[in-house]
């Protein structure tokens, strides 16, 4: 996982060293000089969004409450490693984390291999899955700003 | 350490690297970076010195691929190759000279070739180059299912290409693709992404077997190629270039990620004149689901050049921000690789 942090620290190097150098009027250096100094203060107290987050969240809660059911239905056993609670205050990145190790779950079971006699379940198991990437990918389309690539992609030199 | 190209050393090291291998005195002069893409910068350049067909204000291109652009690290010499394989074909090339992998020599892998004239139009400037009235359009597009139709024409087998081929048969062609590509993604991916997981598992469930093994261009689209009223003068590019599928070629062109009127292949051409005009040149009826199939293939690799440029943006503070800013297109292309394999299974 990339920290919201460190996301933030990058971005704020890369204007201190890929523009800043290359601004020519002193006042202008300054007002970029001073917009990395806001980014760095925005990063001492920003984590991830409680939105962005909860709603992936309810979506992975939502998702282990189907494979349960499919997993008990076929007398199997989930994964144990699925996290399930959290703490009452729960940062945000420790939040992330936890979102981030079901999806590795998830991913195991996507490409585990079928074992004789659980086809039904495996299919159970993708169907539910399916259900969750269409709404995660959704989520995660609503929660990022796309890029204006025609803007960003005008780059002559020289 | 991120990686930095003073033109002062790329001359220095160009010229010196020139003049060893025309073994004769080169001094590389007006150096100028074009407008181009984060993973290949392209230069222009001129030469002085005697060595015959170099000197006399010809000019040269030097193209170097960049250590944090998405791909990196890059290889020029399946660009390379492919470039002196077509040279005088009925395939338009840039005439290339020379190519190194070798990082100690200006900074990064680089390959030298003739500049040709002409101008790139891409998805969002169609409308602005001097091929923008329909029947220079048009003209383009013949052009452009043309020299695809010549690429998968091209008898490969007896050329420096072969050596893509080592491995390779119509059955295993598509899926040595998909194990690049999701090897690529295993190494670059910051946390888990199990739409990712379900789309490689479906594309080697449905991988189809190739018709024929044929050279594959691998970024064959608007963009990719050099034009001058309506006529194209060079297809650029090649550095995927591999033996596989021809149906690729025609999944990635067809991509609609790609064109900045859906209902035109790369803005140019309808699907139907596209394939019509195709299989006249060739002789083989393009396979709707082959590609309809590569088209998901596609999307799957933007996915993963996405996730490099993200990869390389966090993993070392200063890179060029828009290496990052690209990669943001990631939710936005996972979300139609999603829907693109729900939608087709």
């Amino acid at each position: 996982m990339i920290s919201l942090q460190r996301q933030l620290e990058f971005v704020t190097i890369a204007i201190r060293e890929h523009i800043i150098p290359v601004v020519n009027d002193d006042y202008t250096k300054g007002q970029c000089v001073a917009i990395t100094e806001m980014l760095m203060d925005i990063m001492k107290k920003s984590d991830w969004s409680i939105d962005y987050l909860s709603r992936l969240w309810i979506l992975q809660l939502d998702t282990i409450r189907q494979l349960s059911e499919a997993f008990s239905a076929h007398d199997a056993a989930l994964p144990r490693a699925l996290e399930r609670t959290t703490e009452a205050i729960c940062p945000g990145h420790a939040l992330k984390g936890k979102i981030e190790r079901n999806d590795k779950i998830f991913c195991d079971l996507l490409q585990g291999e079928e074992r004789p006699g659980r086809k039904a379940l495996a299919d159970a198991a993708r169907m539910i899955l399916r259900d969750y990437l269409s709404r995660q990918t959704k989520i995660e389309f609503e929660f990022s700003h796309h890029p204006e690539i025609n803007e960003i992609a005008k780059n002559r030199h020289g | 350490m991120v990686a930095r190209f003073t033109p002062q050393e790329i001359t220095a090291g160009l010229s010196t690297f020139i003049a060893a291998q025309l073994k004769a005195p080169a001094q590389v002069v007006g150096l100028i970076q074009f407008s181009g893409g984060l993973s290949w910068l392209t230069y222009r350049f001129e030469l002085i010195t005697d060595a015959a067909g170099f000197g006399g204000g010809r000019r040269h291109v030097l193209r170097l691929g960049h250590p944090d652009g998405p791909l990196a690290p890059y290889s020029a010499e399946a660009e390379f190759l492919c470039l002196q394989t077509f040279a005088g074909s009925d395939v338009p090339v840039p005439n290339a000279h020379w190519f190194s992998d070798d990082s100690a020599i200006i900074g990064a892998p680089f390959l030298i070739c003739d500049f040709v004239a002409g101008d790139a139009p891409a998805p969002w400037n169609l409308a602005a180059t001097d091929a923008s009235d329909q029947a220079k359009l048009d003209a383009l597009g013949l052009d452009f299912v043309t020299y695809l139709a010549n690429i998968h024409n091209f008898d490969w087998r007896m050329s420096p290409l072969c050596k893509f081929a080592i491995g390779v048969t119509p059955a295993n062609a598509t899926l040595r693709q998909i194990e690049l590509w999701e090897d690529r993604i295993d190494r670059t991916a910051l946390q888990p992404y199990p739409a990712i997981t379900d789309a490689t598992v479906w594309l080697k469930q449905k991988c189809p077997a190739a018709p024929q093994l044929s050279v594959v261009h691998g970024d064959y689209r608007l963009g990719n190629f050099l034009q001058r009223d309506g006529k194209i003068t060079a297809v650029l590019d090649w550095e995927l270039a591999h033996i596989g599928d021809p149906n690729e070629d025609l999944g990635w062109a067809c991509a609609r990620i790609f064109t900045p009127d859906k209902n035109k292949i790369s803005g140019l051409l309808d699907r139907a004149t596209f394939f019509e005009n195709y299989m006249d040149m060739t002789g083989r009826r393009p396979d709707r689901t082959s590609i309809a199939y590569y088209e998901i293939l596609t999307v799957y690799k933007i996915v993963a050049v996405n996730l490099g440029g993200m990869h390389n943006f966090y993993s070392r503070p200063g890179v060029n921000p828009k290496v990052g800013a690209i990669a943001n297109q990631l939710s936005i292309h996972l979300r139609l690789l999603n829907k693109l394999v729900r939608e087709a299974s």
